[in-house]
């Protein structure tokens, strides 16, 4: 029998809403509430206020984008994508009770494990699939849009298995076919230096996305079979010096990477079966960040994927041109923008965190609320992650059956799913905006977790809410904004 | 530590005090708390199979306490719901045509 708290009405019991409503005038008028209309309103003033002037002239290409022919201007659907946000903290506020926030992050139970057949046939597809990508990247015809390798990596693999890391469960450890070779060669155990930490997957996520931007690798099959191999032998040698399971639990970006969409996932492998849950809700576990370089881990996988999507925008083209007419080298302006977007997304989060400490009247240490608030982050990426592929890999999956039907030969147009429903980009719009409530979610209950007022626990969240709600806005303005080829930069015919 | 304990005292986060400031330090575990309130309610959420029937007795009159403030909050939530929601309508009912 649980001990905590269990005292006081629950906040759907009726006797206390009347209480509520019956209260209405004779409290409004408190000097108290006066503040805290004023922390509130700011949330809502601040989500209006960052409306990018500049996007109003390009409502009439949103307009193509959007799901309805009602002209709705940029600022205000962004601003709404903001609010709802924003509206999903202020609900969230309403849910004050532990027990009841608890029970939706303890409910689940386990199912038998797969047998050893299961997995070993796993490892065997994991193997060739990537012998026959990395065969038929060099051997298939030069076109991105007709190569399989190509195709299978960016649509199957990225689009679509990590879709099924966070929409299902990880299975990244079984299949992972870099693990599979490492694990043939006998370990030189070199013991991993400790106060490395995770800080070497996060050079690597940072340096795999810039290697995914400033090169072909999504056109061109040649460069990416050959990128794939010096990534196959990097990690079997690093697997080798340090041994394969410190290798992929802290070096590997990839592997690290999936580990916390798995995290998000309902199912997950476990020592004793496969557990199950309500998706997102293990994000809350006190102890799935451990320190500085996880938290940092979890922001660059945030980022990345942001600026992935920010370079395809009109605005950057705009500004790298202009840049670039200063006289400065293209790579130059696009690797110190990149650097400066991940500080200024650590930033962010940190001054986030101080805000939580100062109005969560508490001592906890900065580093500590880190630590429990970064994992709401992931929720973001997963619906970032859903948003950004979805409409590719529906477009593109005839063109992988097709394509992967006869590798060698295949056709000259490929077919595409031509003309998706409207509804399709609104649902991408809408995964965007789910992935923030669940972290909305997950933030509220982490912080009902760690503080013992319950209401220094909501303002607690001023801050990651108002960074969620910008983030909301900048990312629905990238999904939206329609894709402008990335200036300056060596890209093939793009599928 | 005694029977009564039903809750097992979890690992505290780690705390960090600016040099001008006075903790209340909880005589169980060491946690260091801003004021009187949050400590009366770390001690009821975290140590409540350790404590005295009065101490017992002020965490629930504290936590009810707290109800008030979150009652008062609460209100203000719902208002900044539904002036969000009515902003949005009427700056739709304006601007979408």
């Amino acid at each position: 029998m649980d001990g905590r708290a269990r005292t006081g009405p629950r906040w759907w019991s009726p006797s206390l809403w009347l209480t509520t409503l019956a209260s209405v005038g004779n409290r409004l008028g408190q000097g108290r509430s006066m503040r805290l209309i004023v922390a509130l309103g700011s949330v809502l003033v601040l989500a209006l206020a960052v409306i990018p002037g500049t996007a109003l002239a390009h409502a009439a290409a949103l307009r193509d984008a959007a799901p309805t022919t009602i002209e709705v201007p940029t600022w205000l659907f962004l601003t709404t994508g903001g609010g709802a946000v924003g509206a999903s903290f202020l609900l969230a506020s309403f849910v004050t009770d532990r027990v009841f926030i608890r029970s939706f992050h303890e409910w689940g139970g386990r199912l038998p494990s797969p047998g050893r057949i299961v997995a070993l046939g796993g490892r065997l597809t994991g193997l060739i699939l990537l012998a026959v990508t990395v065969y038929v990247g060099y051997a298939g015809p030069p076109t991105g849009y007709r190569n399989f390798a190509v195709l299978f990596v960016w649509v199957v693999w990225w689009g679509g298995y990590v879709g099924s890391t966070y929409l299902i469960g990880n299975t990244w450890p079984t299949l992972n076919p870099f693990r599979t070779i490492a694990e043939l060669f006998p370990t030189l155990g070199v013991s991993y230096p400790e106060r490395l930490g995770s800080w070497p997957a996060v050079a690597g996520l940072l340096l795999l996305i810039w290697v995914e931007v400033v090169s072909p690798l999504a056109d061109d099959p040649r460069v990416l079979s050959t990128t794939i191999l010096t990534y196959t032998v990097v990690t079997v040698i690093g697997a080798v010096v340090v041994g394969s399971d410190v290798w992929f639990s802290r070096v590997d970006p990839l592997s690290h990477a999936l580990a916390y969409f798995g995290r998000f996932a309902p199912l997950e492998r476990t020592d004793d079966g496969i557990a199950f849950r309500l998706p997102g809700m293990a994000l809350s576990e006190p102890n799935l960040v451990t320190g500085r370089d996880e938290v940092a881990f979890i922001v660059c996988l945030l980022y990345v994927t942001t600026f992935d999507g920010f370079v395809a925008t009109w605005l950057w083209a705009d500004a790298v041109v202009a840049a670039v007419a200063f006289g400065v080298p293209p790579l130059v302006a696009y690797g110190t923008t990149y650097l400066a977007g991940f500080a200024l997304f650590l930033g962010a989060f940190w001054w986030a965190i101080g805000l939580a400490r100062e109005y969560g009247s508490t001592y906890i240490t900065r580093d500590e609320l880190a630590r429990r608030f970064a994992p709401s982050l992931v929720a973001i990426a997963v619906g970032y992650h859903i948003s950004h592929n979805l409409g590719y890999v529906l477009g593109l999956l005839p063109s992988v059956v097709v394509v992967g039907a006869m590798p060698l030969s295949p056709p000259q147009q490929p077919p595409i799913l031509g003309g998706l429903p409207d509804w399709i980009s609104g649902l991408e719009m809408a995964f965007v905006i789910i992935g923030h409530f669940i972290a909305v979610w997950v933030a509220h209950a982490a912080a009902y977790d760690l503080f013992p007022g319950r209401l220094e626990a909501i303002k607690s969240q001023y801050g990651i809410t108002l960074v969620m709600v910008f983030y909301t806005m900048v990312s629905l303005w990238i999904v939206t904004t329609p894709i402008v080829e990335p200036p300056f930069i060596a890209t093939g015919d793009s599928p | 530590m005694s029977t009564e304990t039903t809750t097992a005292t979890r690992t505290q986060p780690e705390t960090d005090v600016p040099a001008n400031a006075t903790p209340i330090v909880c005589e169980h575990c060491g946690f260091e708390l801003t004021d009187e309130k949050q400590y009366r309610l770390h001690l009821g959420l975290e140590h409540y199979g350790q404590l005295s029937e009065a101490d017992r007795q002020t965490f629930r009159e504290t936590y009810h306490e707290e109800e008030a403030d979150l009652n008062r909050f609460r209100i203000i939530a719902l208002g900044a719901l539904v002036m969000l929601y009515f902003g949005f309508l009427i700056v739709y009912a304006l601007l979408a045509v």
